[in-house]
């Protein structure tokens, strides 16, 4: 059963719960079919977009709780457990986590919003997740590795759309033949 | 969406009230609307209370007890919501108005949009509520703070037989009057601010021209809801 159908260049694109679409579109298309997509399936969905993303007045821990707990029941101590677990994933150091957890969104750097944007997709363990190709060209090799292995362990049936110029990474999960399974 | 829309939109989303994060705006909205402007507005509450005493008292030459039977009259009846809706006008709508414009700006609306969060419910609906029960409570306040300092200026240390005997003289509905004018000014301003800030464009300077548009409409809604609230009382 298909989570999500797009029309794209005159013909549909398909996706399954935890497969891989990229499609190389950009400007107010690609507005338009993520505006498409998140309302076609019901919430929360993940958000990477390529700057940017984060609520500004809201701190690290607010932002990545927020679909979550939207969506659900107020944020519990096992959200914090595996909060801490991500950031363990993340091979943060307990200081710096302390520090990036509390921040506002505002002041954060662009490598730790991105890292940011990614945890809270994480957290709410969303059907659907939405990413801009910029969001994987601009994190940083170890930081995308981590994210990777994350999103493997604890969002497997995810189904992710992803528009942009550039494909993701193979450590992603997309390949070549994505598109082609897809349509 | 017009504030009038936005203002309904609000009172029909009440239900999100059960969602946590909506419940901590509004929280947080009542500490910056409420809590933090109660030491303005009885400042002015008591300066108001003072100078109306003193005209009515001591340039007039009304008796103590008139003249706070008329300070009452006065502050509950127009006085306290008005000023209170100016006041919160001039402080909180702009804040509201250049918060929500600068969301927009920096694409945080589009962001909550893609999660699927209505934005609607979550930033909206907490602001208007926030914003009219505070108003109420505050207008309360003001007429509180301008009463009692009235009190202590005819009376001195018997004001607070004063102010019983005030109670038993002042009717039930200018206490009724008075908390509904704070209460849809409040929403009217909050509304007003809202609406402002989620119509500026994606342009820098659409967050100074959100936040002073806010301003200036809130206060002329305030003004024609009081002319509405005049003309139900004493014409309809």
């Amino acid at each position: 059963m298909s989570l999500l159908s797009l029309t794209y260049e005159g013909g549909a694109a398909r996706l399954q719960p935890g497969g891989r679409l990229w499609l190389p579109v950009s400007g107010h298309e690609r507005e338009l079919l993520f505006d498409t997509a998140a309302a076609a399936v019901a919430g929360p969905h993940g958000w990477l977009p390529g700057e940017g993303g984060l609520v500004a007045n809201l701190r690290v821990w607010e932002n990545c709780l927020l679909p979550l707990s939207y969506f659900g029941r107020p944020p519990a101590m096992a959200d914090e457990a595996l909060f801490q677990r991500l950031l363990d994933g993340l091979a943060m150091s307990m200081p710096d986590r302390a520090a990036f957890a509390a921040s506002p969104a505002g002041s954060l750097t662009p490598r730790l919003r991105r890292v940011a944007c990614g945890l809270r997709a994480l957290l709410a363990r969303p059907a659907l997740l939405l990413a801009e190709s910029e969001w994987f060209g601009r994190l940083e090799e170890v930081d995308a590795l981590n994210l990777a292995g994350l999103f493997a362990e604890h969002c497997p049936h995810s189904a992710w759309l992803v528009l942009g110029s550039r494909r993701p990474a193979a450590c992603w999960g997309f390949t070549d033949d994505d598109n082609r399974e897809a349509s | 969406m017009s504030s009038a829309g936005l203002l309904w939109a609000s009172l029909c989303g009440l239900p999100a009230l059960r969602y946590w994060p909506v419940r901590r705006v509004l929280m947080k909205q009542l500490y910056f609307c409420g809590i933090e402007a109660l030491p303005l507005l009885l400042f002015v509450g008591v300066a108001v209370g003072g100078i109306v005493v003193a005209q009515l008292h001591y340039q007039i030459g009304q008796s103590g007890e008139g003249s706070l039977q008329l300070l009452a009259t006065i502050t509950l009846g127009e006085l306290a919501p008005m000023l209170t809706a100016i006041l919160l006008t001039a402080r909180s709508s702009s804040a509201m108005a250049s918060e929500l414009a600068l969301m927009r700006f920096h694409g945080e609306l589009t962001s909550l949009s893609r999660m699927g969060v209505n934005i609607h419910l979550y930033l909206v609906m907490p602001r208007v509520l926030g914003m009219m029960l505070a108003c109420g409570v505050l207008t309360f306040y003001f007429a509180a703070a301008s009463l009692v300092t009235g009190a202590i200026a005819v009376a001195g240390f018997g004001w607070l037989q004063e102010l019983t005997r005030l109670s038993l003289v002042l009717p039930p509905a200018t206490l009724l009057q008075c908390l509904a004018k704070g209460v849809t000014f409040g929403a009217a301003i909050a509304a007003v601010a809202c609406a402002r800030g989620l119509a500026g464009g994606h342009s820098g300077t659409d967050v100074p021209i959100a936040a002073s548009s806010a301003v200036i409409r809130a206060l002329l809604t305030v003004f024609a809801l009081d002319l509405v609230f005049i003309v139900v009382r004493y014409y309809a």
